[in-house]
């Protein structure tokens, strides 16, 4: 039967254009029932006539309905698709703003730091609701997070809920598309290892063709060519590199976000990153995304076949493995079962997975340089106090939380606690459990 | 007869500490000591001293100085090891580079960019000494009192069979400051300790039959009883700032002085058991330049001025009590002598003891060297209760223990790259860039290289 795939954030200009091309171009999906929720129902007319174009174009029976009744879209759901952001820029531009006042800037701010906190506090109520109604009005779905948070807000609903939960992420995607220029190898001849966080996934082992790559790599890093292209994405990727020397491990992440756990390369006399080649990401920068990814919507809707060129998000290669059992190997965000035997159960941890009709599973345990695995267990020490506190609305829990961020030693105690108060006063319309 | 060997038998610290406590001991009060320090003088002076004592009081107790370690050692019951290798001419190493880095230590000997250091030059000397009591006086106790305690005796416990037991007061100070808090005598006081030396966690207290932390928490919620009396007269010694009006000491400005335990008391319902300028090294956030490196809590930093007044006082201490001084019949408040006499008299005790785990305190492993309240018997030495630290402090526990683990793996190995990674997961070092972590450890290593053998290329 065809599966009813349900978008809730659907009318999201980053999310929604490249996902439904990837639901398109999957064979298995032809037949799809696409519902798009969104608590703003403005964009939806216009993206629900962007999905029939693209049905047409692709001539398929898939269907699509929008609605913002969130009850009503996930009945009889068989996947929950998550693509989340309460508050938007309007609560992000605090989560920034405000730890900078004391001395903290952030590269991101969506992962962990002050910024990752506050937003997993915003959203896991929602994400919590969401997973609620899933458990009463489609109990066997899958929820796919794509929203973050998402090491915490996966933690949450598979903490609180009985859902079948899963957060898919491209940053190995990315880093394993670096590495096939770098190394001038097929994207599809990797295999990787991997253990850790969202955002910090750690590749210990790097294969190509079946033979050990992190070998090139050294003699690539040892001994770079003159090659300007090689030289720029060798600079772009400093803070991986970096740790790779050091630890004989390679972070799978953007350095953007690498940053954010090992806040010594975000000091000031590193110049914020800059040291690092790190850029911080601004709201200005996200509202220009945002106006590229509207920009690149109406390109999308005049366009007159439909683009080929895969999305590297994991939602349509999931659901395929899911609907047809085509076996894949995927980097999955879901709770310790044993994937990272250096982290404590149930805690939501990234590794590579097998994917297809039987559930989700790591293959082998892979363990970490006893360093790295100290640093990760820290993360995930406040990643844990997070969710407490976006549970129970303890404010002294948000505290803990900030107290065990990898900032914190960055200012001092009091000054910690009061940074805490000012965001949790300045975000507290979309924060109802703190109330 | 028991046969009690110190080695760093010369240190104006310990020898007139220990030899008065043992006087005063009626179990050691004929005990034969031995004492042996790389400075064959100040041991022969210490022996000395301890022949006078045993003259004055008119007591067996016998009291010699040997210069081969290997003669003292042989055939010892106890091994008391009370040494500093280099003493302030590595330590100041140890507390001014950081400072330049933005580090400031108020004690620099547990943990920090300074323990670890310490620890590095301690550890290899250590192990010598365990290796030898394994060899000369296999079954004796192995009884450190030299800091960084915990990453010393983890050392010894995790490369040798050496039974080890590691000893410090704060606890008994602590015990002290809750006297006066409580109204109470110190020996009412008994906690259930969980943590690692000089941040020994109490997760739960008792003051006689009732809840101590339901006391304390009576007294943080009574702003007129903060405001009245101490017992018994504040020590000059312990150096507090006045913070109450009127001419007596009360118990506001007892808690005043103690802001850091008190503070953490009321978020996590823990109470650390030293004083806050060691709990501050474990913890990342009090001793910052926003804070005037801690005088907004009144953290005592020490610096080396005060490192060697202290000093200075052993050496007067010392003098005075060899010129004649009455030999005091109070206790010195270090538990040397009650843990031996424990254990020779077979009359158990409850002591703070620092000892390898063995399930006693859930949140970190077994075998990792955790301070607990252990009883203390004709069997030896083990931890008494089972329990968690809480929260965020149980975390904070975790952490340093982490960075302990690799400061012990360091000195054993001789890895710098080890030395780096204790520093980078250090509780003080969180603030610091990177490349500055790198640069101050490896300026640590350069500065102190002479005591640090097992760094040096081979």
């Amino acid at each position: 039967m065809a599966p009813r795939i349900v978008v809730v954030g659907g009318g999201s200009y980053q999310w929604v254009p490249k996902l439904l091309i990837d639901v398109v171009n999957t064979e298995s999906l032809r037949e799809a029932e696409i519902v798009l929720e969104d608590v703003d129902p403005a964009p939806l007319p216009d993206m629900v006539a962007f999905v029939e174009h693209l049905a047409a174009l692709a001539r398929i029976p898939l269907t699509v309905t929008a609605t913002t009744d969130q009850r009503e879209a996930l009945s009889g759901a068989d996947y929950v698709v998550v693509t989340i952001s309460t508050g938007g820029f309007d609560s992000m531009r605090h989560d920034l703003a405000i730890p900078e006042r004391y001395g903290i800037r952030q590269a991101v701010g969506d992962t962990v730091g002050p910024g990752g906190v506050m937003r997993a506090l915003r959203n896991i109520p929602v994400l919590l609701g969401i997973a609620r109604d899933m458990a009463e009005l489609c109990p066997d779905a899958w929820l796919l997070n794509l929203t973050n948070p998402m090491t915490t807000l996966c933690r949450a609903v598979t903490r609180e809920t009985p859902v079948k939960a899963v957060g898919l992420c491209h940053e190995v995607a990315g880093a394993q598309h670096t590495l096939s220029r770098l190394l001038r190898a097929d994207y599809d001849a990797f295999e990787l290892t991997v253990a850790g966080v969202n955002h910090l996934p750690i590749v210990t082992e790097l294969r190509v063709d079946g033979v050990d790559a992190f070998e090139r790599l050294r003699a690539l890093l040892d001994d770079p060519p003159a090659d300007e292209r090689v030289r720029l994405r060798l600079a772009a990727n400093r803070v991986k590199f970096a740790l790779f020397e050091r630890y004989g491990v390679l972070p799978g992440a953007g350095d953007r976000h690498l940053v954010e756990f090992f806040p010594g390369f975000l000091t000031e006399q590193s110049g914020w990153g800059e040291r690092w080649g790190v850029a911080l990401t601004t709201i200005a920068d996200r509202e220009a995304w945002l106006d590229y990814y509207k920009a690149e919507f109406e390109n999308l809707r005049a366009a007159t076949e439909v683009p080929k060129e895969h999305s590297g998000e994991m939602v349509a290669p999931i659901i395929d493995s899911f609907e047809t059992g085509t076996s894949r190997v995927l980097p999955l965000n879901l709770p310790n079962a044993g994937q990272c035997p250096d982290l404590p159960v149930d805690v939501v941890v990234e590794a590579m997975c097998a994917v297809d009709r039987d559930p989700p599973r790591g293959r082998t345990p892979v363990t970490l340089p006893p360093v790295l695995a100290e640093w990760v267990r820290r993360i995930v020490g406040s990643q844990e106090a997070t969710v407490e506190a976006a549970v129970t609305g303890d404010r002294d829990r948000v505290v803990d939380a900030m107290l065990l961020d990898a900032f914190a030693g960055r200012i001092d105690f009091d000054s910690l606690v009061r940074m805490t108060d000012d965001m949790l006063a300045a975000t507290s319309r979309w924060l109802p459990q703190f109330a | 007869m028991v046969r009690v060997a110190v080695v760093g038998g010369g240190s104006y610290h310990w020898a007139p500490r220990l030899l008065t406590d043992f006087a005063n001991t009626a179990s050691l009060s004929d005990a034969e000591v031995v004492l042996h320090d790389i400075d064959a003088r100040r041991a022969a002076e210490m022996a000395a001293l301890g022949t006078e004592i045993a003259r004055r009081r008119a007591i067996a107790l016998s009291v010699t100085a040997e210069p081969d370690r290997r003669k003292a050692l042989a055939g010892a019951d106890f091994v008391v090891t009370a040494f500093s290798v280099g003493g302030f001419d590595s330590m100041r190493h140890d507390l001014e580079i950081p400072e330049r880095y933005g580090v400031v230590q108020p004690i620099g000997d547990s943990p920090g960019p300074g323990g670890i250091m310490r620890a590095l030059r301690s550890v290899p000397v250590l192990l010598e000494i365990a290796r030898d009591v394994a060899d000369v006086a296999p079954g004796a106790w192995l009884v450190n009192v030299t800091n960084p305690l915990t990453a010393l005796c983890r050392a010894v416990t995790r490369e040798t069979f050496v039974p080890t037991v590691g000893l410090c007061n704060e606890y008994v100070a602590t015990t002290f400051v809750l006297s006066l808090l409580l109204d109470c005598g110190m020996h009412e006081i008994d906690a259930v300790l969980g943590g690692v030396n000089h941040f020994p966690l109490a997760t739960s207290l008792r003051v006689g039959e009732e809840d101590g932390f339901a006391r304390l928490r009576a007294l943080l919620d009574d702003d007129a009883l903060q405001d009245s009396g101490l017992w018994i007269e504040l020590p000059e010694q312990m150096a507090y700032e006045k913070v109450s009006t009127g001419d007596r000491w009360t118990k506001r400005d007892v808690l005043a002085n103690n802001a850091v335990r008190i503070e953490l008391f009321r978020r996590f319902g823990v109470l650390a058991c030293s004083g806050d300028h060691h709990s501050t090294e474990f913890i990342p956030g009090f001793v910052h330049e926003r804070t005037g490196w801690g005088a907004s809590r009144r953290i005592h930093v020490y610096r080396l001025a005060r490192h060697m007044a202290d000093a200075a006082d052993d050496v007067a201490h010392y003098e005075r009590l060899r010129e004649g001084g009455e030999v005091p019949h109070v206790p010195s408040g270090e538990l040397v002598a009650p843990l031996i006499d424990a254990i020779v008299t077979a009359r158990p005790r409850n002591l703070p003891v620092n000892v390898p785990n063995a399930g006693n305190v859930t949140n970190l492993p077994d075998g990792a060297l955790v301070e607990v309240m252990g009883t203390v018997d004709a069997d030896g030495v083990r931890g008494r209760d089972h329990t968690t630290v809480p929260g965020v402090m149980g975390e904070w526990l975790r952490r340093v223990h982490a960075s302990q683990e690799l400061t012990v793996e360091a000195a054993v190995t001789g890895d710098r790259g080890l030395v780096l990674e204790a520093m980078l997961t250090d509780p003080l070092c969180q603030h610091l860039a990177y490349d500055d972590v790198i640069a101050m450890t490896e300026e640590l290593l350069d500065a102190t290289a002479r005591w640090l053998p097992q760094f040096s290329a081979s």
